[in-house]
């Protein structure tokens, strides 16, 4: 039995496997296509349940803005259908395959099941926004279903987003239910040249309380831009702070112009144009910046309140080896590092992080870092105990992905 | 009014729960005279009424802990209680148990426009928050009709939604962070002036738990600029049928509006004869829809729905021209439920979601159930989220009435949930609804949401008799089931 990799074609499959696991005290890990199996601890179970082949997309009505789909549709296959319909999921799913070094872009489970958003995080959410039902298997052997298929709904407690972001570790979903949102038919973006660090922060504020809607708001470094390469025509600058616009022609054209109107007459700018705007915000969401594993073989993605931003990176300029770039207006800090004294330094951006109010989360790192440092550096036991009863609730017995979260 | 076995125990103890309290608490914290009681007997769904054993209004956190420490030590049960609107009946007292007022908690302590957020206590109203900010063209989004009373904590534990929350999210879309306290008495921080906390979404499972998992005293919220313009539109329709099809056009069209709310021909007349909105009294159906944004973008938009209007035999459109006029528009709908208020001695709402393409079905059923019932219904709808207020008129002092709407207003919420919708959109399952969640959820799916109330508080003492038909044992439910059976899966693919 042991290593055996399952691939049921049902819930009720799903289902059996969980309960044999229950009945024998087995432990399963799992996964959609695997291509996210870098995040958290490495599993170590009894069999595998794999769910690539509870795959397609059950109901789908655009005009209520919801579509219902099994978890291991391939997340290619979700975007596809939307664009059909000129929809798609607005908290723009990050492809994670380049940090995780695999071929494939995942399921729409994977998706939800690591809480993912990309740089429209500060304006349309993450997926736990987004997601509106589920159904599920839970560690005790049983199927639960919370939320439901419409779009407003808080009849019982809105279990869905709890699972969301559980990376695995509390049931095995069977079928999500979600909203989907018109696509806005125009993206442009403004790159602003050469600012400091300290100049680019302040403009993203400074953008951010003026009604200009903006979908999209990041600084890169030198360091950032040159992780990238500088032949990409998209990044051209020493420096670059990227403001993105979207929506109709007329309302882009509109606050462009208004916004070009009070950058401060030194400011060296272009406009990104529609294809060369979506590829730089692909290469930001799907943290371009710092795949290189030789380079920076360890990424944090940091929350933090976006006025304490500036600070932050100059602390982490200190400890050297880290390459850094800020997302979503200010409001998250991703940050690379290098191999020497890794763990070190996690502790210390960390311990910051807790001091000004924040949360780190490791995306990337050796499982020996990992293990010392945990998947999140926690600012207090209570909220530490808080998971790991929840965990309990759900599986008492740690059956689903033990230890990948280091709770339990 | 109470559906749970009566704490005799705790009755006997009151005098010295008195005591105890008020080595906790200021004297005038702690109600006890049963006219002073009396004031909390009840919340917005007035149908139910039960004086509580006691009222205690702390003043700081480390008096609520200190409360909720004292309650677990002598076995007492908690009803916590923000400005007391819940609809459905959230914030009803237990006899044998104290209200948790957090009326004190009503201070700002943060405006942080730099990072874009509020820190308020919990009793602080939710248009406070936007009155706190507006001068600087800020604003919090979710806007429920009560938002002039309704307290950001009450709005947390429910969930609140209001006329906007199609484009800008409902409360779990728009809080940061909250400071709660659990039953225990631990004081716990969840999230903050931050985007994403780690771990599990505690702040996702807090909001909407109805008061049953902590009493939550303090809270960040995100706020957001103002549109630079907002424009409604009048759409009168020849039937419910062209209107919903003018819903569902417009958001094809790629269109979210601020809000898109419907109005039936009954409502439409009550409202128009109360506060005189210009509102078409012939129209059976009329679409109310606000766009906002950049100006040339909303003048675009408004050709737009325009164009779909028309397509869907529209037979009235206007355009509010100024914002007086705008607010006019609006009035209209907003006045629905006094207006209703006005024409019949009593109204029950209801709150059930269902998906939009079922409108016409659901309307022709209630209409067909109005009739069988003898009570006449009108219907709001905030239709671009397919969340249904049917408004069953009807005269308390008729206990016969009352009973009848109470059957009428369940058979609308089992409809909606037959055509795949569910029990409430925003107003919360709380005493009200609780013998229906089995229509929407089997026993499984009660006893995972069950587990979770065990893990914040075991013993079930936080505002008991709401949410669950019935509220099991922790240990009871933590019980390990084991499915017999063979190795059960010879045809599971394997590879």
């Amino acid at each position: 039995m042991t290593n055996e990799r399952f691939s049921p074609e049902t819930e009720q499959q799903a289902l059996e496997l969980a309960q044999w696991a229950v009945a024998e005290g087995k432990t399963i890990s799992v996964q959609g296509k695997n291509t996210k199996h870098g995040f958290g601890l490495p599993v170590s179970a009894d069999c595998t349940l794999s769910l690539e082949k509870l795959s397609g997309i059950l109901e789908y009505h655009p005009e209520e803005l919801v579509m219902t789909a099994l978890p291991g549709t391939p997340i290619t296959e979700i975007r596809e259908e939307l664009s059909k319909h000129n929809q798609h999921l607005a908290f723009e799913p990050p492809a994670l395959n380049k940090m995780y070094q695999v071929e494939d872009e995942g399921t729409v489970g994977g998706s939800f099941i690591g809480n993912l958003a990309g740089p429209r995080r500060f304006k349309a959410g993450s997926a736990r926004d987004h997601i509106l039902g589920v159904r599920a298997i839970n560690g005790r052997g049983d199927t639960w279903k919370s939320g439901g298929k419409v779009i407003k709904n808080v009849s019982g407690y809105d279990m869905s987003k709890l699972v969301t972001g559980s990376w695995g570790t509390l049931s095995v979903i069977t079928e999500l239910t979600f909203k989907v949102l018109p696509a806005p038919p125009v993206s442009r973006s403004l790159a602003v040249l050469g600012l400091s660090a300290r100049l680019g922060t302040a403009l993203m504020a400074q953008v951010v309380s003026t009604p200009s809607e903006t979908s999209g708001l990041a600084y890169l470094p030198e360091a950032a831009l040159t992780a990238i390469g500088r032949d990409d025509a998209s990044f051209p600058g020493e420096t670059l702070t990227l403001i993105r616009l979207e929506g109709t022609e007329l309302s882009v054209k509109e606050r462009l112009q208004s916004i070009t109107g009070w950058l401060p007459g030194a400011c060296e700018y272009s406009v990104l144009e529609q294809a060369a705007s979506i590829a730089a915000w692909s290469l930001i969401a799907n943290t371009a910046p710092l795949q290189d594993e030789q380079r920076t073989p360890g990424i944090l993605k940091i929350s933090l309140p976006p006025a304490s931003a500036w600070d932050l990176t100059r602390f982490i300029d200190e400890l050297r080896g880290c390459t850094w770039y800020l997302d979503a207006a200010g409001g998250w800090l991703w940050v690379g590092i290098c191999q020497a004294g890794m763990t070190d330094k996690i502790h210390a951006i960390s311990r910051e992080v807790n001091t000004i109010g924040g949360a780190t989360t490791i995306y990337r790192s050796p499982s020996a870092v990992k293990q010392d440092t945990g998947i999140y550096p926690f600012p207090d036991e209570s909220i530490k105990r808080l998971n790991e009863k929840i965990k309990n609730s759900f599986d008492p017995e740690n059956i689903f992905n033990p230890g990948r979260l280091h709770v339990n | 009014m109470q559906t749970l076995p009566v704490d005799n125990a705790a009755l006997e103890n009151r005098e010295a729960l008195i005591r105890e309290l008020r080595t906790i608490l200021p004297d005038e914290c702690v109600i006890v005279d049963e006219g002073a009681l009396r004031v909390y007997e009840t919340d917005a769904l007035t149908a139910y009424r039960q004086v509580p054993m006691l009222v205690v209004l702390p003043e700081t956190t480390a008096q609520v802990a200190a409360v909720l420490k004292l309650c677990s030590r002598m076995n007492i049960k908690v009803v916590p209680r923000g400005a007391g609107t819940s609809l459905s009946g959230g914030a009803l007292p237990l006899v044998d148990g104290i209200v948790l007022g957090l009326g004190k908690f009503n201070r700002i302590l943060e405006v942080d426009f730099d990072n874009r957020c509020v820190v308020a206590q919990s009793g602080v109203t939710n248009l406070a928050i936007t009155e706190t900010v507006s001068h600087r063209g800020y604003y919090y989004a979710p806007d429920p009709s009560s938002q002039i009373v309704c307290t950001i904590g009450g709005n947390v534990s429910e969930n609140s939604g209001g006329v906007h929350c199609l484009k800008y999210g409902l409360t779990t879309n728009n809080v940061m962070g909250i400071e709660m306290v659990t039953m225990e008495g631990e004081i716990l921080r969840l999230g903050g002036k931050y985007l994403d906390p780690a771990g599990y979404d505690m702040l996702g499972i807090v909001t909407g738990s109805e008061g049953l998992l902590g009493v939550i005293t303090e809270v960040t919220v995100r706020i957001i600029q103002e549109p630079q313009t907002a424009k409604a539109m009048l759409l009168g329709f020849p039937s419910n049928e062209t209107a919903g099809d003018c819903v569902a056009g417009i958001i094809s069209a790629g269109i979210i509006p601020a809000g898109i709310e419907m109005m039936d021909e009954f409502a439409i007349k009550a409202a128009e004869d109360f506060v005189h909105a210009g509102y078409p009294v012939n129209c059976p159906a009329l679409v109310l829809t606000e766009l906002d944004g950049p100006e040339g973008e909303v003048a675009e938009l408004i050709e737009q729905v325009r164009g779909i209007a028309v397509d869907c035999q529209a037979s009235f459109i206007r355009v509010s021209e100024s914002e007086e006029e705008r607010e006019r528009i609006w009035a209209g709908r907003k006045a629905a439920f006094p207006a209703l208020g006005d024409i019949s001695p009593d109204y029950y709402c209801m709150d059930g979601t269902i998906p939009r393409r079922e409108l016409s079905h659901v309307l022709t059923r209630i209409r067909e159930m109005s009739d069988k019932y003898g009570l006449k219904v009108a219907n709001v709808f905030h239709a671009g989220d397919g969340n249904l207020h049917p408004l069953i008129l009807f005269d308390a002092n008729d206990p016969e009435e009352l009973e009848k709407a109470e059957e009428f207003g369940a058979d609308i919420l089992r409809l909606c949930v037959d055509v795949g919708g569910v029990l409430s959109g925003e107003h919360g399952i709380g005493f009200e609804k609780k013998e229906l969640m089995p229509a929407m959820f089997n026993e499984q799916d009660l006893e995972q949401q069950q587990r979770i109330k065990c893990a914040f508080d075991p013993e079930g003492r936080l505002n008991p008799g709401k949410v669950f038909p019935v509220l099991h044992r922790c240990a009871e439910l933590g019980k390990l089931h084991v499915h017999k059976g063979n190795i059960p899966f010879p045809d599971i693919p394997r590879f």
